[in-house]
């Protein structure tokens, strides 16, 4: 190979001129075909089987297919009769019999009646089958009938709340019944996928482009968007390049460090909400006695300072959490008072104000709590009986914005007494101090004193989020045990009158404050960009306060229209953008070639010339 | 070259093939646990996660699933992903060619060109020609991989929109047959452009250090008095005794690029080894992490056992007896 090759640079500058020459052919950046919005996002799309999908991309590129039986209102997530396949549905007195009345001519994607015995297959299936990950769900299911092709009637064990909110796609009888019950969860779905919803997937590739295309038997209004591209990036700056070039229409999940490049970009508007969830300081709350599944903390734990309850209040009220949000989250999440987000707008309680457990940042109160609470701070850390007022706070080290926030907390507790010891290790480290093998045949014995985690919850009710801090509950990881938390909790759960539901969960999150097994510190947030001259009439949700134009409900992009929003005059603003600079491009690479060949006969006819001259000498001793 | 001495190497080969996939086994479990992964899973409850745990076969005794493991593994069963659930020779068979289009071009032109420009600078060595190559491959030698592939989306993709900036094909496109070859040469011409460049500069800087060697050499001299021409000289005597430490360093980085690659891919949204090894690692697929592991290591393995029969080619001084 070397033996036959030249001493020439020609052959670079050939290569580099095919290159260039290919790229002046064809390489321009193709533009956006009519009709098609443009999605990029980072996380990958596990799965597009309902039933077997983790990710939080995968849940919405299925919403936008499935309808739930009861599908979630764009306006607080509460269901949505107007856009469901269910058209009624009521409970008996006691909360255990379910009837729900289908609409009647629904009909799948390829043509064949949906009908109750769809939704009966489908229930039937979370509960029959072992792992999948909408079991949580119907968990009290005891039977269920379908007394007619559009009746649904289930038979409940307890009453559960959640029978109006169960985010259960209705799957195809006739396509996943030929699945063997074991592998519905996991098995590949054949497309076209059959749905009910306004979209079908086409195409499923979760390291490229998955394509979803209207379905031509969708009940509803029928979308302006005539193909949805869900493009997978792995580099997060190429989707803030590719908006920015007009490349894309939406980018799904955006860093909020970008919020300061987008701020100046008239074509780009930024979304930003809160999530269904919150950071939290965990304290490890298992009592020596053990509680659930936890068996006892482990020896090395301090337990004696993070289960004092000043030591907890104290830090409590010692965080700056509007600060933290602003500083740490770049001003995409809000400060955390409670365990329900303001997501939850039928939930959601501000207890900032309450004067027990509000916990605004007042460092001269958590002075205050130290001492009343027995603890000597004349020097730092804070003593009490002989115990330093010192304690690990293990962050993941996949969370840069956790570790920015548990400096300022450091920082904070620092400045009241408290001397927190940050620990950086990685989630598989961290599950292993939390998961810490017990003394009792499948218990633990968390070995951590504290670390800063997050949750996320449903889409459509907050029991997650107190399902964490229940006796027992798999979630655990505080190993907090109370029973009154679990009274409320669970009571929570089983009461089917609103009102007194969502009181029984603020109480739950009151014992929760006063108990402080977390410490919540921000409401996580999400920030979508969309671009404004692509299309128009995003519906953020929920409506209120800080919505999100996508996560919901397929309503959100039904409403969708091509092209800027119309102006107050009438006309529509002026689109264009991103993109162009093709044949300024083109100018300078035919430039760029000509130089390149031109150096290159330069160099050649150079090496001619030295060689036709004799014996170079420059090769000789330097 | 002895038939004996090919066998030996190739038992070696062997040896160390067996003992990746037996270290392959033992690390992953060293470093993540897969049931309390699960544990912290929202969307599993406790039932879903004792049923998937059972289904995984992670609640048998640890040489009880290497013994499934090695057998597996010897049928060319590398488990299913614990994400996708798809087999993850599946999963690589996908990958795997993607990445090999990367890194096949990429180290076929740098290859072909990176001891092309080593050689033209030792020819001319102090000069001017020698110091601008020289410089210039120190200077890309030295560029980390994912900064030069910003520059080139910035120059190329971002400023002047010549080439795509990411992604294989054009997001929905529908193309089949020639024209999809197209797209995908064209989408590739970035991040084939920065792993040659790397790689290219790397050859550059050893062919030249090994060319300048032989030119200081006897025979070189000889071949001066005996009246032999420069390009005689050069392929006949220099070529020969520089390319060895070029054909190894080639060989080796082949292997070791599999791995390598991952910050290209990830840049340029490519869907190689690159990206399905970060990705395992974000979500702790650890069936397919053992799969990259093994299909990189294999390449290593492999590259080593080319090199050394082709040194025997290359070089008649090597015996491998």
């Amino acid at each position: 190979m070397l033996a036959a090759a030249r001493l020439s640079l020609v052959p670079l500058l050939a290569t580099v001129a095919a290159l260039l020459a290919l790229a002046i052919l064809g390489a321009a950046p193709a533009a956006a075909q009519d009709g098609d919005l443009r999605i990029g996002y980072d996380q990958p799309i596990d799965s597009i089987n309902p039933l077997g999908q983790q990710n939080q991309i995968s849940y919405q590129v299925t919403t936008l297919g499935y309808d739930l039986l009861l599908n979630y209102a764009t306006k607080d997530g509460s269901p949505d009769l107007a856009t469901s396949p269910a058209r009624s549905f009521t409970h008996s007195d006691d909360g255990l019999v379910w009837t729900y009345r289908l609409r009647p001519g629904l009909v799948w994607s390829d043509g064949r009646p949906m009908t109750s015995a769809d939704v009966a297959f489908t229930y039937r299936t979370v509960v029959q089958n072992q792992t999948n990950v909408l079991r949580g769900y119907l968990q009290d299911v005891k039977r269920i009938e379908t007394p007619d092709p559009l009746t649904v009637r289930i038979t409940l064990e307890r009453p559960n709340a959640r029978m109006d909110s169960m985010n259960v796609a209705i799957l195809p009888e006739h396509v996943f019944g030929k699945l063997p019950l074991k592998k519905r969860d996991t098995a590949a779905i054949k497309l076209p996928t059959v749905t009910t919803g306004p979209f079908m997937i086409q195409s499923y590739d979760p390291t490229g482009t998955t394509v979803l295309v209207p379905n031509p038997r969708f009940r509803g209004p029928k979308p302006a968007v005539k193909r949805i591209l869900l493009i997978r990036y792995l580099d997060r700056q190429g989707e803030l390049r590719d908006i920015l070039l007009g490349k894309l229409d939406m980018v799904y999940s955006a860093d909020a460090r970008w919020l300061r490049k987008v701020r100046s970009e008239p074509k780009i508007k930024a979304w930003i909400s809160t999530r269904p969830g919150f950071y939290e300081i965990a304290f490890n709350s298992c009592p020596s006695g053990g509680a659930g599944t936890c068996s006892g903390p482990s020896k090395g734990a301090h337990v004696k300072v993070v289960q004092d309850p000043a030591i907890r209040q104290a830090l409590a009220w010692g965080i700056d959490r509007p600060d933290l949000a602003r500083t740490a989250y770049g001003g995409t999440s809000e400060p955390a008072y409670g365990l329900i987000s303001p997501y939850y707008t039928r939930y959601f309680e501000d207890l900032s104000k309450d004067p027990q457990v509000g916990y605004r940042y007042d460092p001269d109160k958590a002075r205050a709590v130290l001492a009343a609470g027995g603890w000597n701070c004349r020097s730092v850390p804070c003593t009490k009986n002989g115990t330093t007022a010192e304690f690990e706070l293990i962050v993941r080290s996949n969370d840069p914005e956790g570790q920015s926030a548990v400096k300022r907390i450091q920082a904070w507790a620092h400045d009241i007494g408290i001397k927190i010891d940050i620990a950086v290790m990685t989630e598989t480290a961290l599950n292993n101090r939390i998961l810490a093998t017990g003394s009792k045949p499948g218990s633990y014995a968390p070995s951590y004193d504290a670390f800063y985690w997050q949750w996320v919850g449903d889409v459509n009710s907050p029991d997650l989020n107190l399902e964490v801090l229940r006796t027992g509950s798999s979630w655990q990881d505080s190993f907090y045990s109370n029973p009154e938390y679990d009274r409320l909790a669970r009571g929570s759960l089983r009461t089917l009158d609103f009102a007194k539901r969502v009181d029984l969960m603020h109480q739950a999150e009151r014992v929760a404050q006063r108990d402080l097994p977390y410490i919540p510190t921000v409401f996580s947030g999400a920030v979508v960009l969309t671009r404004t001259d692509t299309w128009h009439n995003w519906q953020p949700s929920p409506t209120a306060g800080s919505g999100s134009p996508v996560t919901t409900n397929w309503q959100q992009f039904v409403g969708l229209r091509p092209g800027p929003a119309p102006t107050a005059a009438g006309g529509a603003a002026s689109s264009g953008g991103g993109g162009g600079g093709t044949n300024t491009g083109t100018v300078v690479l035919l430039v760029l070639i000509a130089l390149g060949v031109g150096g290159g006969v330069g160099l050649t006819v150079g090496r001619r010339r030295t060689s036709s001259a004799g014996f170079p000498d420059d090769w000789t001793e330097e | 070259m002895s038939i004996r001495a090919v066998l030996t190497r190739i038992s070696l080969a062997l040896a160390t093939l067996l003992f990746v996939v037996c270290f392959n086994f033992f690390l992953f479990h060293a470093v993540g646990d897969a049931k309390q992964d699960l544990a912290r899973n929202p969307r599993l409850d406790q039932a879903a996660q004792l049923a998937t745990i059972k289904e995984r076969g992670l609640d048998k005794p640890l040489l009880s699933q290497f013994g499934t493991y090695l057998s597996q593994t010897a049928r060319g069963d590398f488990g299913d992903s614990f994400v996708s659930h798809r087999p993850v020779i599946e999963e690589l068979g996908h990958a795997l060619p993607n990445t090999l289009i990367l890194i096949g071009f990429a180290t076929l032109i740098a290859s072909l060109l990176g001891p092309m420009v080593g050689l033209a600078a030792a020819w001319r060595r102090g000069r001017w020609r020698d110091s601008a190559l020289t410089q210039g491959s120190v200077a890309l030698y030295s560029m980390p991989e994912f900064w030069l592939g910003m520059v080139l989306i910035s120059l190329f993709a971002t400023r002047f929109p010549i080439f795509p900036a990411g992604l294989q094909v054009e997001p929905g496109s529908t193309t089949t047959g020639l024209a999809h070859a197209f797209e995908v040469a064209k989408h590739a011409v970035l991040p084939v452009a920065t792993l040659t460049l790397s790689l290219l500069a790397q050859y550059a800087v050893v062919m030249r250090a090994s060319a300048t060697d032989a030119m200081r050499e006897d025979f070189v001299t000889t071949g001066r008095a005996i009246g032999l021409t420069p390009r005689q000289i050069r392929r006949r005597h220099v070529i020969p005794n520089a390319r060895l430490p070029v054909v190894t360093v080639i060989g080796l980085n082949f292997g070791f690029v599999l791995g390598g690659a991952i910050t290209i891919e990830a840049l340029f949204s490519w869907p190689g080894i690159g990206q399905l090894t970060v990705e395992a690692i974000e979500n702790k697929d650890y069936p397919v992490l053992q799969g990259v592991f093994l299909v990189s290591a294999t390449g290593v393995i492999l590259m080593n056992l080319i090199v050394d029969l082709l040194y025997t080619k290359l070089d008649p001084r090597v015996q491998l007896d």
